[in-house]
């Protein structure tokens, strides 16, 4: 199998990662729950990764790195646990639901009022936007920081300087691009970085996670054992046990250890370089072919490893499945969970095929799936 | 273009379980991301592709069952059927 969907989850992990969670399987047992030695093993395993990823994402404060299943975890309980009833709120076109599903819910439960920046038929947002949508009871920006339907990159940083100088709360969804290229959550002035394990990282399913900035505020959305402060009626105060309740996953969490050592080792440009590399010679290839549409901004080199496309008029699901049928390729076809930017792009019926990128795929690859294209469109 | 047989669902369990009960009853089908075009909005992202001649079996093997589903559709091919392969 070919497997260009990576933006989902990415499929090639390296050995390192499942090593350490086999490993952890066999020594590690419940974090923060006793000191016999194999308690503090899987208490080393969180530890370490919180340390690990609080650098990896310029996160001051270790303690501030908690762990969820997943973005959309992560997601939640920033967006529930941090705004209030009747706040404003500036989001974008370019969300996925993990974002879109929890802000609704603050609209119809809690009277939260949402302003969306627009996207344009290429999924390009206009970054003044976010100046003229702003209010005196603006509390937050939530936004991705890169597309995971056409690859497009927010400039965090600029949004970030907006969001301070308004005294904003800026929260940001990095899943398509943790891992993937350079996220400072200090230089950007991000304050609740919220990320997943299993895609850029390289890391298990079942892994994820926020940074929180010092000084900010989260809500717990759930509460339960946290091994300590056990006389405590609420959970307790201090993050990251806040916002964790229950046995963290010390398994999987040794795995995303691995896997951002495995990141820091390559370098994460080079990531990023290798596979915007593989993304535009793909791009390249099948632009040119007769009846290909791609969706996107690609006079930018600076682009997520993604490429969205549609064959004439065909059903992206049709597409997909002759590419995995027949050619063996592992593609992503309809909407994403991206409901808004396939409206904003005009393929809100036919959906689109996502190609992406990873690491461990190959040059070989891309001219296989180039190759593929061009048969299915006839050429 | 030949018309194909879709059965939709809400969710990939329901579909899931519909692969092993028909296939348990010797109606054969394939895993299939389930077309933009008949999804609507209830349906999700995984379809079972079946027969035309083995429609009124699956009908009825799932009425039989009372197996969830969303509903059947029928919907031409767009692309070069190479892979008519149910298995």
């Amino acid at each position: 199998m070919i497997y260009l969907d990576n933006a989902a989850t990415t499929l090639m992990k390296p050995r390192s990662v499942t090593d350490a969670v086999v490993r952890a399987m066999t020594t590690a047992g419940n974090a923060s729950r006793g000191a016999h030695s194999t308690s503090l093993d899987a208490s080393r395993i969180v530890y370490d990764a919180r340390v690990k990823t609080a650098q990896l994402f310029g996160c001051s404060r270790p303690d501030h790195v908690v762990f969820t299943c997943n973005s959309t975890e992560a997601l939640n309980i920033a967006i529930q646990g941090a705004l209030r009833p009747g706040c404003h709120v500036i989001t974008t076109d370019l969300e996925h639901n993990s974002v879109l599903r929890p802000l609704y819910r603050m609209q119809d439960a809690q009277g939260v009022r949402l302003d969306f920046v627009q996207a344009d038929r290429s999924g390009k947002i206009d970054l003044n936007a976010f100046e003229r949508l702003k209010r005196p009871d603006t509390a937050a920006i939530v936004c991705t920081h890169v597309s995971n339907l056409t690859g497009e990159i927010v400039d965090i940083a600029r949004i970030g300087r907006f969001a301070r100088e308004n005294g904003i709360l800026l929260i940001v969804d990095a899943s398509q691009s943790a891992g993937c290229m350079p996220v400072d959550m200090e230089e950007m002035g991000i304050d609740v970085l919220c990320f997943t394990g299993h895609k850029g990282l390289m890391g298990p399913q079942g892994t994820g996670g926020m940074c929180i900035r010092e000084g900010v505020e989260i809500r717990p959305l759930i509460e339960g054992g946290s091994g300590v402060q056990s006389y405590r009626r609420r959970q307790p105060e201090e993050y990251p046990t806040r916002l964790e309740a229950g046995t963290m996953n010390a398994h999987g969490l040794a795995g995303l250890s691995a896997g951002i050592d495995f990141i820091q080792k390559t370098g994460i440009r080079t990531i990023m370089e290798k596979e915007r590399s593989l993304a535009r010679a793909f791009y390249e290839g099948v632009r040119k072919i007769d009846g290909v549409q791609t969706y996107g901004d690609f006079t930018t080199p600076e682009r997520g490893p993604v490429v969205a496309l549609n064959i004439r008029s065909y059903d992206s699901s049709e597409v997909s499945d002759a590419l995995s049928v027949d050619y063996g390729i592992a593609t992503r076809p309809g909407a994403h969970c991206a409901p808004r930017m396939h409206r904003a792009l005009g393929t809100q019926d036919q959906g689109a095929v996502r190609f992406s990128f990873s690491w461990f795929n190959t040059p070989e690859e891309v001219e296989e799936a180039v190759r593929a294209v061009g048969e299915i469109a006839g050429a | 273009m030949a018309l194909r047989y879709y059965i939709l669902f809400a969710n990939y369990e329901q579909g899931l379980a519909m692969r092993d009960l028909l296939l348990e009853n010797g109606i054969e089908n394939r895993i299939a991301p389930a077309p933009r075009s008949i999804q609507q909005d209830l349906s999700c992202g995984m379809s079972l592709l079946i027969n035309e001649e083995q429609i009124e079996a699956a009908r009825a093997c799932i009425d039989q069952n009372h197996a969830p589903y969303h509903r059947i559709a029928a919907l031409e091919g767009q692309i070069q059927p190479r892979r008519d392969r149910y298995c």
